[in-house]
């Protein structure tokens, strides 16, 4: 079972940017449940907050030296990476005396457990642990007291390692601006499902046999530019050897070729790679355009159809299909001939009351037929949805016949190199035969013949590797594929309260590529996840896959709410806390009060901590946060409980000397809210 | 364009004709006609997924997971055109809502026995004497869907609504994007196909001389089907 931090208690103490009020008192916050902000203008220090936050918690370490990547590999490293120098000065070099007396103590509950830890923030060392009141034992040299932490961290958090510890806090509870989100990133999605859903166990075991896989790949790979080096020391002392210039000459030649084509049918193996996954997205969007057609175009046949119906009670079923269908699409059921101008017609005489059947105008029918009218905005709409679909279905064909095409070409172009490839091989060792044998080229003979034992000992590692990697994620897919319906539930209901336009969680199978050559037998298949979503100018939802498909502030709110989704499903609905870097910053006006709802609905269920820096550029998102407008006097001063006031804790800037009564009075409207 | 002057496109249209006609005669072996439009649909998806049981290529080697089950826009298209050349009857036409604002025409549909076309036509796709068929491998295709409709006819009429929903391949998570690839780009049609796998295996459970006949795994995979169902 994974327990989240809830964060209970920060302070920060004798650290030059946040003097306090009264000044020396440093920060001291007692989070609450439901929200806190931090507020503060530019430069007062938020994320300086936050990373106090998560350095408490990792101390000097992480996934790499600089923190966390920008994206994930495909495998993780086994131990948390030593920080670079520069990024544990981060808050030395904020200040003059370079944080010497700083310290930041942060106290954290992991369900029934109480964590208290506190590091200098010169070089985050750990001063103290305490779990429960109890004193961590923290021995030995420094790496030692860490590595103590990390493991007492990863059992709290019901983690299998310090990594996957480090992996939560980056992807799913911190919320960083300027990283992309779980969601968009292939493998830190895969990392985290892994992390959060599998049992401890399995989870450092998969992501260690990962790491063994890469290894293995790795060695085989620097074997081969070994092997291809000796292969040319041969040559040469061959040539040195043996005066047969013309079959070396001839073998060198060869070799060029060969050695061509291999680069060749390596950037095949890509092309078709590429060409594999992009046929795979347009042959879903292809077949989603088709249903998408047949529903918009049959919208547009029902109203119809309902026409005729009322018109003509009487009609056979399949005469009215024919009517109707020709009324629709200008399509005739019967001959498959394009019928515009019949369309026009019947079009005319339903609308005049003359017969559509004969002709006959309303006068001259024994049975009068009603004149009728279709509703016209209703019928406009359904018409532009079913051509806007016909048109995306049409689109979607002709590219996926480009692709098979290119394909089928790509595929031949590979079979006819491999064939290529063999027969030089054979030419290549019929000529070396003929070579006359002495003792330097036997001793290049010797060392390829150890380098392609050596190598293929890998790539039997690997295959092994491979196989154990296959069987236990095919084993232990069901936790995760188990949890999708929660978690696809719970991002639609979080994505129609952050979002105006409609999207949804899809469960798919993604193809991590563990080695280099990514070849068909090396690929694994395991669970993920992806958002599909509304789009102003297509039918229906379409899949959104990088993140560059969705505006900027899309793209925050949908990871938004897979992180959000990952956090109920991985707890069970136990508290955790969740940190969000100025929300406001790709956000408009509307969005801003809808997020803000939102996200104050999250940070009221449970016992969720929900912290959130604003730099004040935007009041409706703080009163929106806080629940809307205060009510009272009284209600506006309880919210200043959940407020780390950082125009009166921080270090004031210039802006904050000039303006600071201004930017008082605007936090001062933002908690109140425009009462009505 | 190919030797007999028609489109590739018009073949594939052709085809599915066909197809819905035999799927029909089998369904009208089998008793269970008329067939409503989303019992159609699955039974032409189990007729592509239990197609290898049978030794025959599938029809259609995909599904695209919808909600409501299996559905077939192109299917359903040629099955219009039938109704309308008067060589399958419908009967309680109607659209039925889909989604937001779209919409889907649905009935119930038996082959129209009054047509003096139908007759030929259905030697000619296999469905009549051993010399009639234009291509003898027709037969094959429909005793394949003549059994197959009659071991979900087995069925209480609940199950036989939702067995394809429940069936293994339809179900599978290996579903890429949604789509299940059991037999058009699937490199390994074994894998990829465990309702092959679930049929295949029934025969484990045999004493060592004993064997099962295609016809036999079908209406053991369908009892399977049937006991999902009902359980869900």
């Amino acid at each position: 079972m994974i327990r989240l931090p809830v964060l209970q208690h920060l302070t920060i103490s004798d650290y030059g940017l946040f003097p306090g009020q009264p000044e020396g008192s440093g920060l001291d916050h007692e989070f609450q449940a439901g929200l806190t902000l931090i507020a503060g203008i530019n430069g007062l220090g938020k994320t300086t907050i936050l990373t106090s936050i998560l350095r408490a918690l990792t101390g000097p370490v992480d996934v790499t030296g600089e923190g966390a990547p920008h994206a994930l590999g495909v495998s993780v490293p086994e131990n948390p990476v030593a920080l670079r120098p520069k990024q544990i000065a981060f808050f030395a070099q904020r200040v003059a005396d370079s944080a010497q007396p700083a310290h930041v103590a942060l106290t954290a509950t992991f369900g029934e457990q109480t964590l208290r830890v506190t590091r200098r923030l010169a070089d985050l060392s750990l001063v103290e642990c305490l779990i429960d009141g109890v004193a961590l034992p923290l021995a030995g040299a420094r790496a030692e007291r860490e590595a103590s932490f990390q493991a007492a961290l990863a059992d709290l958090m019901g983690l299998g390692t310090f990594i996957d510890v480090l992996l939560v806090l980056h992807h799913v509870l911190l919320f960083h601006e300027d990283r992309p989100g779980a969601l968009w990133d292939e493998n830190a999605q895969r990392q985290v499902l892994r992390a959060l859903f599998l049992e401890r166990d399995d989870a450092t075991r998969v992501a260690q046999l990962e790491r063994l896989v890469q290894s293995a790949d790795s060695q085989a790979r620097n074997i081969q530019t070994r092997i291809t080096a000796t292969e040319g020391d041969l040559r040469e002392a061959r040539k040195r050897e043996a005066g047969s210039e013309g079959v070396i000459a001839q073998l060198e030649a060869e070799q060029k070729l060969l050695d061509a084509e291999l680069v060749e049918a390596a950037r095949l193996d890509r092309v078709l790679a590429d060409l594999e996954a992009e046929r795979q997205t347009v042959r879903l969007e292809h077949e989603k355009a088709k249903h998408e057609r047949e529903e918009a175009t049959g919208a547009v046949e029902r109203l119809k159809y309902t026409a005729l119906l009322n018109l003509y009670p009487t009609m056979d079923d399949a005469a009215r299909l024919v009517v109707a269908r020709i009324m629709t699409q200008a399509k005739c059921l019967v001959c498959d001939a394009d019928a515009e101008e019949k369309r026009k017609e019947l079009e005319a005489l339903v609308e005049s009351g003359c017969c559509p059947a004969c002709g006959a105008e309303p006068e001259q029918q024994e049975r009068i037929i009603p004149q009728h009218k279709f509703e016209q905005a209703k019928l406009d709409q359904a018409r532009k949805q079913a051509e806007l679909a016909r048109k995306e279905e049409d689109a979607k064909a002709a590219r996926l016949r480009v692709i098979a095409e290119t394909y089928a070409q790509t595929v031949t172009k590979v079979g006819d190199l491999r064939r290529s490839i063999a027969d030089r091989k054979v030419r290549d060792q019929r000529l070396r035969s003929s070579l006359p044998q002495n003792t330097t080229s036997d001793q290049f003979e010797q060392t390829l013949v150890t380098l392609r034992r050596q190598q293929l000992e890998w790539q039997t590692k690997l295959a092994e590797h491979l196989l154990e990697l296959r069987t236990l994620l095919s084993e232990k897919e069901e936790l995760v594929t188990s949890r999708s319906a929660e978690l696809m539930a719970s991002f639609v209901e979080l994505t129609n309260a952050l979002l105006a336009e409609e999207a949804r969680l899809v469960q798919v199978t993604a193809e991590p590529r563990y080695t280099q050559a990514g070849r068909a037998e090396d690929r694994l298949r395991v669970p993920a996840f992806q958002a599909d979503m509304a789009a102003a100018n297509r039918p229906g939802l379409v899949r959104r896959i990088d993140p560059s498909d969705v505006s900027e502030s899309q793209r925050e709110l949908i990871d938004l709410a897979f992180r959000l989704s990952l956090v109920r499903v991985a707890t069970q609905g136990a508290p955790s806390t969740f940190i969000m870097e100025t929300p406001e910053a790709s956000l408009d006006g509307l969005a801003m009060e809808r997020v803000g709802t939102a996200l104050a609905s999250f940070a009221q269920s449970s016992e969720n901590r929900l912290i959130v820096t604003s730099n004040l550029s935007n009041a409706g998102l703080i009163t929106s946060l806080f629940g809307g407008p205060a009510k009272d006097d009284t209600e506006a001063e309880a919210r200043r409980g959940r407020l780390v006031n950082l125009l009166q804790i921080a270090a004031p800037n210039r802006a904050l000397d000039r303006d600071r009564e201004k930017y008082e009075k605007l936090l001062d409207d933002a908690l109140a809210g425009a009462r009505s | 364009m190919t030797a007999d002057g028609l489109l590739p496109d018009q073949i594939a249209r052709l085809r599915r004709r066909g197809r819905l006609l035999l799927l029909l005669d089998a369904a009208e072996r089998a008793a269970v006609t008329p067939l409503a439009s989303a019992r159609l649909h699955a039974f032409a998806y189990l007729s592509d997924v239990l197609s290898p049981v049978w030794d025959l290529p599938a029809f259609d080697g995909k599904i695209l997971k919808i909600d409501g089950g299996p559905h077939y826009p192109d299917l359903q298209e040629e099955l219009d055109h039938l109704v309308v050349l008067g060589l399958v009857e419908v009967s309680d036409l109607a659209y039925v809502g889909r989604g937001e604002n779209g919409a889907r025409l649905e009935g119930n549909y038996a082959l129209n026995f009054a047509s003096s076309f139908l007759a030929p036509l259905l030697a000619g796709l296999g469905a009549g004497g051993e010399n009639e068929a234009i291509d003898p491998d027709d037969r094959r295709v429909h005793r394949f869907m003549v059994e197959l409709a009659g071991a979900l006819a087995t069925l209480p009429n609940d199950e036989i609504d939702i067995a394809a929903s429940v069936d293994v391949t339809y179900r599978s998570v290996n579903a890429l994007n949604n789509i299940v690839d059991f037999a058009e780009w699937a490199e390994d049609t074994w894998q990829a196909n465990p309702s092959w796998q679930a049929s295949e295996r029934f025969e484990a459970f045999l004493p060592d001389d004993a064997g099962l006949s295609p016809g036999e795994k079908l209406y053991l995979y369908a009892t399977y089907l049937g006991r999902v169902a009902h359980a869900a």
